[in-house]
């Protein structure tokens, strides 16, 4: 199955969501896919800066407060192929959005008319980011190697995961379910997400299908940013393994960036990623990761290489 | 139907269907050192990874792995699960003695520029402090990665202790503390370590007391 729409998210700020949203897009619309990236990163958007675009005409502010729809919003980008949907320059609150308004925003997002929807998330996790992870058919996430961007995406992922068991639940009105499943809970007699996951399955033929339909094409793809060794190259399978054994849920270890110091430069310079010589091994590995996502295919032992 | 069962055992080794015999072999013991017993969780999992389900976890490999084994023609474990090199020390911390220092190695380490404070006396000749926790870490094979993996000092800051680039340092008992941390998982004397480290870092106390 397609994924057409993609979040990219992870828990901590910083990580370079934003660069591989727009990456990302860009090797897409390279491929002649027709590609819209949305900066659903309200508090703190910056995507527009990041494909070079100096001044968005409207941003998702004009969405949420002035009822513009969400198409109109969009411009063309220097990049062919590539659109942009600008996240809030001034200082509009994704936090403060409320249910309708949210639910319009994923409305609009789900009718666009292209090939590629892509996401950029903010840090944190707060129940809109949440909601609009799991609204994308590919959910992507973005780490550091780094302990504490380790420790944020798992308890971004365990958010994630409770949420989408409470979206079962009442999606399916499965009320007394709801109930019996946190007092099994609360009397320690099931624990963990997956415990959680085959208790629901466990009370009824019907339900476990329900529950099998709604996590069928749930997974996530992670990408390692700024690597400086072979050995945080190493730590991307040692996290895939644990989000697939906690979660029970298909991780793919997309790929890996290593760290580029001239990157600096690129976020000031006018011209896209692409453009630049400096780059051209950053290019390299986003493009491997592009594939590799597009594929379905992930970084192997034996092949640890992006090149 | 045979494939199907299959499938089972690549997704649990993590690798994909089309898989050669050492990817699997090489996935197999990564997880199962991911896994062990002693492995340390990451504190937001480790209230699901008990013992049990590691157990649980490491059978379940075992299994796949036997099977996948079977399937790929992969020769008796022993014969090549010891000298797989890609596996390396690197990644977790042997439990062994620590060899001497490797002199030859540091010597001709020390000899590519490095520059001794004069008023520091260092303990191995022309080896700065820094050098020698890196020298010593590098002998063992472990990474920066896996010092930090183990030790739990921030990646930057064990940069920062190597580099002896002590204007990252909040105060002196925090430098101490961090190199006596770094010692111990590096098989050296912790105590000794650090005051020698500390002597280093007096120095440039000093030296930068003396600009001001």
């Amino acid at each position: 199955m397609e994924s057409k729409i993609w979040a990219i998210g992870g828990g901590k700020g910083g990580t370079g969501k934003t660069f591989v949203t727009s990456s990302l897009g860009t090797f897409l619309a390279r491929q002649g896919k027709k590609v819209i990236i949305i900066d659903a990163d309200l508090g703190g958007a910056n995507l527009h800066s990041f494909v070079k675009q100096k001044r968005p005409k409207y941003s998702l502010t004009d969405f949420f407060t002035n009822k513009i729809p969400l198409h109109q919003v969009i411009e063309k980008t220097q990049i062919s192929n590539l659109e942009l949907a600008a996240g809030d320059i001034h200082s509009f609150d994704y936090k403060s959005i409320n249910r309708g308004q949210k639910l319009r925003f994923f409305n609009h997002i789900r009718k666009l008319d292209c090939d590629y929807i892509l996401l950029d998330l903010g840090a944190g996790s707060n129940l809109n980011v949440i909601d609009t992870f799991l609204l994308a058919d590919n959910k992507v996430v973005v780490i550091l190697p780094e302990v504490t961007s380790e420790e944020n995406l798992y308890q971004f992922l365990k958010k994630v995961f409770s949420r989408k068991i409470n979206l079962i639940l009442h999606k399916h009105r499965l009320k007394d379910e709801n109930t019996e499943l946190q007092e099994k809970e609360k009397s320690g007699q099931i624990t963990g997400i997956v415990g959680k996951i085959e208790y629901l399955k466990s009370m009824s033929f019907e339900i476990e299908k329900k529950v099998e339909e709604e996590l069928a094409g749930f997974k996530i793809s992670l990408i390692l940013n700024q690597v400086r060794s072979e050995g945080q190259i190493k730590r991307g399978f040692t996290v895939r393994n644990l989000i697939t054994e906690y979660f029970g849920i298909e991780t793919k270890y997309s790929g890996y960036i290593k760290y580029n110091e001239n990157f600096w430069r690129f976020v000031n310079q006018a011209q896209p990623l692409s453009q630049t010589a400096e780059f051209n091994p950053t290019f390299t590995e986003v493009s491997a990761i592009t594939g590799n996502i597009l594929e379905n295919k992930q970084l192997t032992f034996t092949n640890m290489s992006h090149g | 139907m045979a494939k199907e069962d299959y499938r089972k055992y690549y997704e649990t080794l993590g690798v994909d269907n089309s898989a050669s015999a050492e990817e699997v072999k090489q996935a197999y013991l990564h997880k199962k050192k991911v896994f062990s017993a002693e492995a340390e969780m990451p504190l937001p999992l480790a209230d699901e990874f008990t013992g049990e389900k590691k157990q649980d976890i490491l059978d379940r490999v075992e299994e796949a792995f036997t099977k996948l084994a079977g399937l790929l023609g992969i020769e008796e474990k022993k014969q090549w699960e010891d000298d797989l090199s890609y596996i390396s020390k690197a990644d977790t911390l042997p439990e062994f003695e620590l060899p001497p220092l490797p002199e030859e190695e540091l010597s001709s380490f020390a000899g590519e520029g490095f520059s001794i404070q004069s008023e520091v006396e260092p303990r191995l000749p022309s080896l700065a402090e820094g050098q020698v926790l890196k020298a010593v870490r590098e002998s063992l094979g472990m990474s920066l990665n896996d010092l930090w993996q183990v030790s739990e000092i921030p990646y930057g800051t064990l940069e920062q202790l190597e580099l002896e680039d002590f204007s990252a340092f909040p105060d002196a008992g925090y430098v101490r503390w961090c190199v006596f941390t770094c010692a111990k998982h590096l098989g050296l004397d912790p105590k000794e370590t650090a005051d020698e480290y500390m002597k280093r870092y007096r120095g440039w106390q000093n030296s930068r007391a003396g600009e001001e």
